[in-house]
């Protein structure tokens, strides 16, 4: 079950990675060695330690719909959007959970050498963010419906839930995110 | 012999009445039974005057060019059409010594224009606007033989008290001042003239200046009934002065240098009795070659040059204070226990600020520290005004030492450097008050105006730097952090040129405070999004940003300061967000971030995030613990910024939120590719009402983190550990070491020694956040290809807690 909603996570952590990476940036995940270390002392960047939560204790908004996360109300934040003019909408209702991590780095790097000889022919500056080895996930949870408004309080409102999504524990995520602009400008 | 030691005496006694000629414009009043009191019996010299001056025109000249005030007037402070009276009563002491005491009616001092040129008695052309000062003053002056140099010099022995005060500035008619000004003042000054290598000047030693101030209101003549609010300070200073004739520029001029030290200093803005403030000052500042010319500047405009060599300073602010009554202020610096509130001063901790301001080159570009005071301000604002042509050098490395400028801020023990801090720029400073009106096609508004007009320069740091806050913290690894602050709008880097005004009248949101109407373009930015000391990062290159408020009150609060903005709007336009270098990294394209908003608001508190547990949901430490989480108590200081934005439906090209990322693509012939997210708008969860919007707290603290080991091996500090081992602090070479969870968990206590981070907190929550639509535009399509026909993100709470540490 567990390794089940690691493996739906890291897909959609793959899915953001390749749309955060889409037509101008490029991203790639290489494990760093201590040659590479090396470079980085007393160079600016830095490490973050620390955690994320997303309604934790449920969001601002108190109606027929939405409450705390005590009662039968839905307390997780909610995402609508339109695909057709005057068509219904998808939803990814009721997101709430957390996540926290030790060790995620941000940093500018110059690859100008290393990696089996292709750092030379790279030659340039990448975003790199070091992925922290472990990512404790907190009861992080979604579900995917279909809505005839925006709003579940406007008029004529009617909802389907498809399915949940919960992913609970440890998720390991080791090696570097590069990114950087492939554009001509 | 005899001869230079009486011309010295000449010299110094001339100097003397010109220095305290202000007590000297000295009408005679009637003594009061008080003053009386201190002579009675004693035989002297009584002076009752009743003065009144009209002076054409006053000028100090300087190598052929002059600097003149005219229209210059002494009366009464009621009527300009009655005599000042004041009353001089002068003793001869029994050591021997000159007093004068003296009593002065509320006078008025003036004069209706500052201007420049070279001919005497007649210059013409724009002026500077002009001053007027109120005043009664009741004191004593003794005058004794001796200096602090030599027998020759002299010492005066000055206390008096200052009411009915007033102090303003008058440009086209219209008046801004500080009204209702008490203080009191009490001074020795030594005065000899010394010789050096460089020839003779005049030494001049102030070892207690100590006095008291309070501004009982800041005034504008659109409405004087409106008041920006109060003013208090209390200081004991020291200087010691050396001035010399001769300055920069041709043969005559002044030359300054000074040595000055704050013993202490404590000031505060109040409103409404509620206050802001800086207790507990003290530090030095000193002055090198600071000299005064009229001189022409690189366009041949005539002005007032103020140039220096090198300006240092070095001082400490105990407390900053936010949102606290007098009465516990007082309380606090009389040492007394606090009455009506907590038990200790609503403050976000302390402040320590080190600069040099000295010559540098800066991308191969040279700058220096030197301001030409000109008359004309605005050019529509009509003829009086001022202008300044400014080129300021705020230098990171002078001679030998690194890290020149910085500012330190300390919350709860633990301390965070601003290091390397470095600016520069050059461009004109214009200064008139105004009023609301629409003069030559600009827009004018009520309070005084500070314009920009080609305002060049810019700003950097080399990163932060995060320790206790004693000599150990210059040597911490450079880190960044400042990434977890670009929602307050703060860069680590930032070149700019700036056009546009900032004007501030008075009356807040709700009675005293201040009003800021602004309309500030910059151009040519290249902002940093984050950076290292080497300047390689992340850019917003060719900006253009365009910013515009109206009607923004800044009040101060029970909760701290609150600053409210009626309406505002910008449009961020940045060519290019570069990588690596900011001149020829590449490109992620190009980006334009349009903001409408109505409302929004930003109250800075003092107090950070108290008491949180970090991975975990928990209100206290064992609940913390028993779900995996950290808890940190993080002390009573620190800083908490709340921000509400309201974003506004469009009503205007620019008047509306989108934001638009533009690429070319991967070729030279791609043609610009957009895609736009438009519309953004808050409302309450109900698409009508807009009350709630878009709210950020973001609180600031330094405080201990869980640094885990990445990988096998020795760091780039060559300490050895294992991947998953904690960092801890200790007295070692590297001051840490890496220990075991088994260790860890062996010895609980050592999560004390765990690092200092920059910590910051940030809950964003918003009740529903809409786009309108988000559309693909191509130059060669008819129309936009629209991706989505709404958007809508309801009930959202986010909250993240991130502590930032240096990489190893």
């Amino acid at each position: 079950m567990l390794k089940n909603k690691i493996e739906r996570l890291a897909f959609s952590v793959l899915s953001m990675t390749l749309l955060f990476s889409s037509s101008v940036a490029f991203a790639e995940l290489a494990s760093i060695d201590d040659e590479d270390l090396s470079v980085i002392s007393g160079q600016a960047g830095v490490y973050l330690s620390g955690e994320i939560s997303i309604n934790e204790n449920g969001g601002p908004i108190q109606n027929a719909y939405f409450g705390d996360c005590t009662d039968n109300k839905k307390c997780g934040a909610r995402l609508a959007f339109q695909p057709k003019e005057n068509g219904g909408w998808f939803v990814l209702d009721d997101f709430k959970g957390g996540f926290s991590f030790q060790g995620l780095t941000l940093r500018v790097r110059d690859i100008s050498s290393g990696f089996g000889g292709d750092g030379s022919n790279f030659n340039r500056e990448v975003l790199e963010v070091g992925l922290p080895d472990q990512i404790k996930v907190d009861k992080l949870q979604f579900t995917y419906a279909a809505s005839s408004t925006a709003r579940p309080t406007d008029a004529g409102f009617q909802q389907t839930d498809f399915y949940t999504v919960e992913i609970d524990g440890n998720i390991t995520l080791q090696g570097n995110l590069l990114v950087f602009p492939t554009g001509n400008n | 012999m005899m001869d230079m030691l009486m011309s010295k005496k000449t010299l110094v006694l001339g100097l003397c009445c010109s220095l305290l000629s202000p007590s000297l414009f000295a009408e005679l009043t009637q003594l009061n039974d008080e003053v009386m009191s201190g002579v009675s019996g004693q035989s002297g010299i009584t002076l009752d005057v009743a003065l009144k001056a009209d002076i054409g025109e006053i000028a100090y000249f300087d190598d052929g060019a002059g600097i003149a005030i005219q229209g210059v007037r002494i009366s009464s402070a009621s009527n300009s059409a009655d005599s000042s009276k004041q009353l001089y009563v002068l003793d001869i002491e029994n050591d021997g010594s000159l007093n004068i005491a003296y009593d002065i009616a509320p006078t008025r001092f003036e004069f209706s224009d500052i201007r420049l040129g070279t001919q005497s008695g007649s210059m013409v052309g724009p002026s500077g606007g002009g001053f007027f000062w109120d005043y009664s003053l009741v004191g004593n002056l003794n005058i004794k033989d001796g200096g602090a140099v030599g027998a020759s010099g002299y010492t005066f022995e000055s206390n008096y008290v200052m009411a009915d005060g007033a102090f303003g500035y008058s440009t086209q008619g219209n008046s801004f001042w500080f009204d209702d000004i008490d203080s009191s003042t009490s001074t020795v000054m030594t005065l000899d003239v010394g010789t050096d290598v460089d020839g003779q000047y005049l030494d001049i030693r102030l070892p207690n200046y100590v006095g008291e101030y309070t501004v009982g209101a800041i005034r504008h003549s659109s409405n004087p009934a409106f008041s920006g609010g109060s003013l208090w300070g209390r200081y004991d200073l020291t200087s010691n002065i050396q001035l010399r004739g001769g300055g920069r520029v041709g043969v005559t001029g002044i030359t300054i240098d000074a040595q000055n030290t704050i013993n202490s200093y404590d000031f505060a803005w109040g409103d409404d009795d509620r206050w802001v403030g800086a207790l507990g000052v003290t530090g030095n500042y000193n002055v090198e070659n600071l000299t005064l010319d009229v001189a022409t500047d690189d366009d041949g405009d005539l002005g007032l040059a103020i140039a220096w060599d090198k300006v240092d300073a070095s001082f400490h602010i105990d407390e900053l204070v936010l949102g606290e009554t007098k009465a516990r202020i007082d309380e606090y610096l009389a040492g007394s226990s606090l009455t009506g509130g907590a038990s200790t001063l609503k403050s976000i901790g302390s402040v320590d600020v080190e600069f040099i301001f000295a010559d540098q080159n800066v991308d191969g570009v040279d700058y220096t520290n030197i301001f030409y005071v000109q008359a004309g301000g605005h050019e529509d604002a009509g003829e009086q005004g001022l202008r300044i042509n400014a080129q300021w050098s705020l230098a990171d490395q002078y001679g030998s030492e690194t890290n020149a400028s910085n500012i330190t801020y300390t919350d709860d023990g633990n301390a965070v450097m601003l290091s390397g801090l470095q600016s520069w720029g050059k461009g004109d400073l214009t200064l008139n008050v105004t009023k609301a009106e629409t003069l030559n096609g600009t827009e004018f508004f009520d309070g005084i105006r500070i314009g920009f007009e080609g305002f060049t320069g810019g700003y950097k740091i080399d990163g932060l730097q995060v320790g206790a806050n004693d000599a150990e913290l210059r040597n911490q690894d450079i880190q960044g952090g400042s990434e977890l602050l670009l929602a307050l709008g703060v860069f680590p880097s930032y070149d700019f040129t700036v056009d546009g005004h900032l004007t501030i009248g008075t009356g807040g949101m709700t009675g005293e405070g201040l009003t800021i109407n602004s309309d500030i373009h910059i151009t040519n930015g290249r902002a940093a999004l984050m950076a290292d000391e080497n300047g390689n990062g992340i850019w917003a290159t060719g900006l253009d940003y365009d910013i515009h408020k109206r009607n923004m009150t800044i009040d101060v609060t029970d909760d701290g300061l609150a600053i409210v903005e009626g309406e505002s709007w910008s449009v961020m336009d940045i060519s290019g967000l570069r990588l690596g270098s900011k001149i020829d990294g590449n490109s992620f394209g190009r980006f334009v971030v349009k903001s409408y908003e109505t409302g929004s608001s930003m109250v800075i508190k003092a107090g950070g995030s108290g008491d949180i547990c970090v991975g975990g949901n928990a209100s206290d430490e064992s609940g913390c613990g028993a779900v995996g989480g950290i808890w940190e108590q993080r002390g009573d200081e620190g800083i908490t910024v709340s921000l509400k934005n309201i974003l506004a439906e469009a009503v205007s090209e620019t008047k509306r939120n989108s934001f638009t990322w533009e690429s070319t693509g991967g070729s030279s012939a791609s043609r610009p590719m957009q895609i736009v997210f438009d519309n953004i708008t808050t409302n309450d969860g109900d698409g009508i009402t807009n009350t709630y919007g878009l709210q950020n707290d973001i609180a600031i603290d330094v405080y201990q983190t869980k640094v885990v080991k990445k990988t096998d091996g020795a760091d780039s500090n060559g300490v050895v550990g294992n991947k998953g081992d904690e960092k801890i602090t200790d007295s070692s070479a590297a001051g840490y070491r890496y220990v075991s969870k088994a260790d860890m968990d062996a010895t609980p206590s050592l999560t004390s020694d765990r690092p200092l981070g920059f910590a910051v907190n940030a809950n964003t929550r918003f009740k529903e956040l809409s786009f309108g639509s988000v559309q693909m535009v191509h130059p060669d399509a008819a129309q936009p290809s629209t991706l989505i026909y709404g958007m809508s993100l309801q009930n959202v709470n986010i909250t993240s807690n991130l502590t930032a540490t240096p990489i190893q």
